[in-house]
């Protein structure tokens, strides 16, 4: 019986790294095929040709008034021959919508759209005389996705793109995503890298050098997003089984969310859930479809820094996850869905959804060995901590290394020392810590609790010279 | 249980950690390093070389000019490398005489010599390079074209795009066609390649041809092309107006068939048509107007909205009573953005219908499919009427 | 007669090098060159000359922008604002005429019609 139990043990912790280890190495190879034929084509042809779409920016904001004029002229220097903005103040209690009034000399207009999804009611619609393609929503307060319903619904274009008012893109962003859906036909979503501002000196919405952060937890985030996200989202790609799409940045193709019915206001992984949701509605219906992550960094966005803020949203991480889970649980063993309900769904379940608790208890099952004499096992306790925190490391360290051979972001070769270092602490307490928070993330979720939280942000400040992103 | 080989299995895993560690450093610092050294070096070549080239084109006169520069250039491949960057970057710049010295110094006989050398080489990197140069300095001698169309046929995709593209720097008009045929022709090419093939085809031809030609007809009648490589093909048409082939468009959408896999080709048909103002064809995008799929309909109404005439802004206001929203939309905005009677046939429309709804109101007559009815005149005067406010502020603000 | 002073604002180095020298060459004038807008309007903030060289494609503030904030300024009102770029439709051309700028060159141009423009240009002052 206790044979079976560490056996479970072990072979959960091997195959939930060696996956990673697989996802990585896979990731790095596909990302240097790319990046070989990314640099043959040049995309400015594409706009020369005519084939690009149309695509509207929405930018859902929430008492963002110290950064959204900001935000918006940044916006609007993106380089790409037809786009629109659509900002949605989602009834903000500061003083947003007066100071986009006043700086843009925004007036009163009337829009003829259908409401195809519904939301809040809209106060306003406002437009600039002086910028033909800057849309102003007030609406009524009801959350993100409401905002973006309601910017979907107005939009007029064939792409929506999804981003936090505070992410900062890349100016060749739009350029760069444009070719995934010209490439891959019936794309209906795409996402790329976004990486942690933190640490970067920016200028004027630009970024001027890339650093690793100084905090201690925004350190050890650097290289969980290598690891988790980075890599891990190209390997999902690769296997045309990609689940997340980042909240910070997204592409949409307008005429699938609308099918689709748009995003859900009461589910806190609202992002999740609408990129499941897509998968289920096209497989269901055998329409053909594309879910595609572009390796490229192209959006960058700031991460908590204390452990409070962290915690919390990790905490919202994981509800989100079940939420979706359980959302669709129909999907799963569910051969309509093919390789996506068979095998990818299961695995987030088991792996990363309960992943945690199996965790959890297995270190209270090594505690509870140490605690009655004679019975601990000298060698499935080496066992577990090799499989468990080296092959961590290992995998961790590998994601370090794969960033640097593919895309050599980091200026100074002391970041990837502060990185190497991070990554053997990333396993040595933080991904157990993790752990416990997204328990703690199932806890609340079924007993109910639906709330948001609030990250402690410094924002970027606004100063003519260069400055770190302050901790 | 767990013996030796649980320990093997750690001291493995601590030495692949080791290793991957050590790796890590070394390649980081390494690469690093080596980055450091050829920027560096790139920036002391063009330090000492952009003056010389400026001075050059103040005193060149002749092309053997250029052997004076071109001499002072080593024969290390990343000397030719950042050499033929530098001339190629100011040939964006400057224009004229000027460029044509430039020219020279792309074209002398001793790079071109060596690049040459590279194109019979049988390592994809130099074909890759040899490619590249070819582009910039264009494809004159026969053996070299040859050894081009050699290398679109390549497997590796990346020295086939960059062959063809090489190619369609030469002078002469059936080569640079043939090679964009057979690239069109490839089943691993890519889109964004076949749009930027295409646009290189056009942009580098003759002025004589740019009218007259008609080859990319054959790109439309070839059976083997795929059909999203001819929608391209007709976009760029539409995209440059190209009006020379209006009536070859409008024989082949008579020609083709109403199926589920040409109906992207269709609707890319219609939307040129509508573009290059194809008057004849009509009669046959009206017939496609009233077809189940809701996205040709609204390309129609775009179309016959650009055809323009009496005949076809009456017929879009009969589709106003259209299902779909987006229909209903597209035709009051095109309607609304005429300059002639568009407004005017908006507004006999709204006093038709609204004889119509009075006459509902006042009778019994009051069913689910009149409200349905109702609805839908409610939105599109709603419609019209924002449309219409709209244009007069857009004009109002345009105005100095 | 004093040597003039010349503002030059592009991004590109290579056309920043060769505006420099051909400036130099034909006239007598104080060069100053920037490669960022933001930079570039701040010297502004402290400077007067008689002729500034401006880049639409610039990183920070773009050349319209710039152009916009300087005329809006008393001392600019006399000003000598040539634009570079590549961008070379119609709809860049006469915006940048509408916000007051003297004379715009595409790129690519020749040397001698970019010197014959600004000997043009200063003459005018």
């Amino acid at each position: 019986m206790i044979e079976i139990i560490e056996w479970l043990i072990i072979s959960y912790f091997l195959t939930l790294n060696s996956v990673y280890l697989l996802l990585v190495v896979g990731s790095l190879i596909y990302i240097r095929r790319q990046m070989q034929q990314s640099d043959v084509v040049k995309p400015t042809a594409l706009f020369k040709s005519g084939i690009y779409k149309t695509i509207s920016i929405l930018v859902p904001a929430y008492n963002e008034a110290e950064n959204i004029i900001e935000s918006i002229e940044s916006l609007l220097r993106l380089e790409y021959p037809e786009y629109e903005i659509i900002v949605i103040n989602d009834g903000s209690s500061d003083d947003t919508i007066s100071r986009l009034t006043k700086h843009f000399n925004l007036e009163p207009t009337e829009l003829f759209y259908k409401e195809s999804i519904s939301h809040e009611p809209i106060k306003a619609i406002y437009t600039s005389p002086e910028i033909p393609n800057f849309t102003v929503i007030d609406k009524e307060n009801g959350g993100k996705s409401d905002a973006l319903n309601a910017g979907i619904n107005v939009s007029d274009f064939d792409l929506i793109c999804s981003i936090d008012a505070d992410s900062i893109l890349e100016q060749d962003v739009l350029k760069k995503l444009i070719q995934t859906f010209v490439r891959y036909k019936d794309t209906v979503a795409a996402g790329g890298i976004v990486r942690v501002i933190n640490g970067c000196k920016i200028r004027n919405r630009e970024i001027e050098e890339i650093h690793v952060p100084d905090g201690f937890f925004a350190r050890l985030q650097s290289v969980e997003y290598l690891r988790a996200f980075l890599f891990g989202r190209v390997g999902w790609d690769y296997l045309k089984s990609l689940l997340i799409i980042s909240g910070a940045f997204g592409i949409f193709d307008r005429k699938a969310i609308v099918e689709i019915g748009g995003y859900l206001t009461n589910s806190v992984g609202e992002d999740i859930e609408l990129i499941i949701r897509l998968h289920s509605h096209f497989l269901r219906e055998k329409k053909p479809y594309n879910i595609r992550f572009l390796p490229e960094p192209i959006c960058w966005t700031e991460v908590p820094t204390d452990y409070k803020s962290l915690r919390n949203q990790r905490n919202r991480w994981h509800r989100g996850l079940a939420d979706s889970l359980w959302r669709h649980k129909y999907m799963l063993f569910n051969p309509t869905y093919g390789r996506l309900g068979m095998l990818v769904l299961p695995f987030f379940l088991v792996f990363e959804l309960f992943g945690p608790i199996i965790i959890l208890l297995s270190y209270l099952y090594i505690g509870i060995l140490f605690m009655i004499p004679g019975y601990a096992d000298v060698g499935f306790v080496t066992l577990f901590f090799a499989v468990s925190i080296l092959y961590g490391m290992v995998v961790s360290l590998i994601s370090v290394l794969a960033e640097e051979v593919a895309y050599k972001t980091y200026t100074s070769t002391k970041d990837i020392l502060v990185l190497t270092a991070y990554s053997f602490i990333e396993n040595l307490g933080y991904r157990q810590l993790h752990s416990i928070w997204q328990v703690s993330g199932i806890v609340d979720f079924i007993r109910g609790n639906t709330s948001w939280g609030n990250m402690k942000r410094e924002g970027f400040k606004v100063h003519p010279e260069s400055e770190t992103a302050r901790e | 249980m767990f013996g030796t080989p649980t320990y093997q299995a750690v001291f493995f895993l601590v030495a692949v950690l080791s290793l991957i560690f050590i790796f890590l450093l070394g390649y980081t610092f390494w690469t690093r390093t080596k980055n450091k050294y050829w920027n560096r070096y790139g920036r002391k070549f063009k330090d000492m070389f952009t003056p010389l080239i400026f001075d050059y084109v103040d005193s060149a006169r002749k092309s053997n000019d250029a052997d004076a520069v071109v001499k002072k250039v080593t024969r290390r491949i990343q000397d030719i490398e950042l050499f033929i960057d530098l001339v190629d970057n100011m040939t964006e710049i400057l224009s004229g005489d000027d460029r044509q010295k430039l020219r020279w110094l792309i074209n002398n006989p001793r790079i071109e010599h060596y690049y040459r050398k590279k194109l019979n080489s049988t390592r994809r990197g130099d074909q890759l390079l040899a490619c590249v140069y070819y582009a910039k300095s264009g494809v004159v001698e026969l053996k070299v074209a040859v050894e081009l169309f050699e290398l679109c046929s390549s497997k590796n995709i990346k020295v086939a795009f960059g062959a063809a593209k090489a190619l369609q720097s030469s002078t002469n008009h059936e080569m640079r066609f043939y090679a964009l045929k057979d690239f069109f022709l490839r089943k691993d090419a890519t889109e964004l390649m076949i749009g930027e093939l295409l646009h290189l085809f056009h942009h580098n031809s003759n002025p004589i041809y740019q009218t007259s030609d008609q080859s990319l007809k054959q790109l439309l009648l070839d059976k083997n092309i795929r059909k999203e490589r001819k929608e391209i093909v007709i976009k760029y048409i539409s995209h440059h107006n190209f009006y020379e082939y209006s009536t070859f468009l409008h024989q082949y959408l008579q020609k083709i068939l109403y199926r589920p896999d040409n109906k992207s080709l269709i609707k890319h048909l219609i939307a040129a048509i509508g573009v290059l103002r194809v008057e004849e064809a009509a009669l046959l995008v009206r017939n496609y107007a009233v077809y189940p799929d809701p996205d040709l309909r609204v390309c129609c109404v775009e179309a016959l909205n650009q055809l323009g005439g009496e005949e076809n802004l009456l017929f879009i206001t009969t589709m106003l009573l259209d299902i779909e929203f987006d229909v209903r939309k597209r035709i009051i905005q095109t309607l609304v953005q005429d300059p002639d009677d568009g407004h005017l046939l908006l507004e006999k429309f709204m006093l038709t219908h609204l004889k119509f709804i009075t006459k509902i109101w006042s009778s019994d007559l009051q069913s689910h499919d009149m409200f349905v009815i109702v609805n839908k005149l409610q939105s599109i005067t709603q419609g019209i009427r924002i449309a219409s406010a709209n244009k007069k502020q857009h004009l109002k603000s345009t105005r100095p | 007669m004093s040597k003039k002073d010349v503002v030059v604002i592009d991004d590109d180095e290579l056309t920043c090098m060769l505006i420099r020298r051909i400036l130099e060459r034909e006239f007598k004038f104080n060069i100053v060159s920037f490669k960022n807008g933001l930079e570039g309007l701040e010297y502004l903030e402290n400077h007067n000359p008689d002729l500034v060289v401006l880049d639409l494609m610039l990183p920070g503030k773009n050349g319209f922008e710039i152009l916009k904030s300087l005329r809006k300024r008393e001392e600019f009102k006399n000003t000598k604002i040539i634009l570079v770029s590549a961008k070379s439709n119609s709809s860049d051309i006469e915006r940048g005429f509408d916000l007051s700028a003297d004379e715009y060159v595409t790129k690519p141009f020749q040397q001698q019609e970019f010197v014959v423009r600004i000997k043009k240009l200063m003459r005018a002052s």
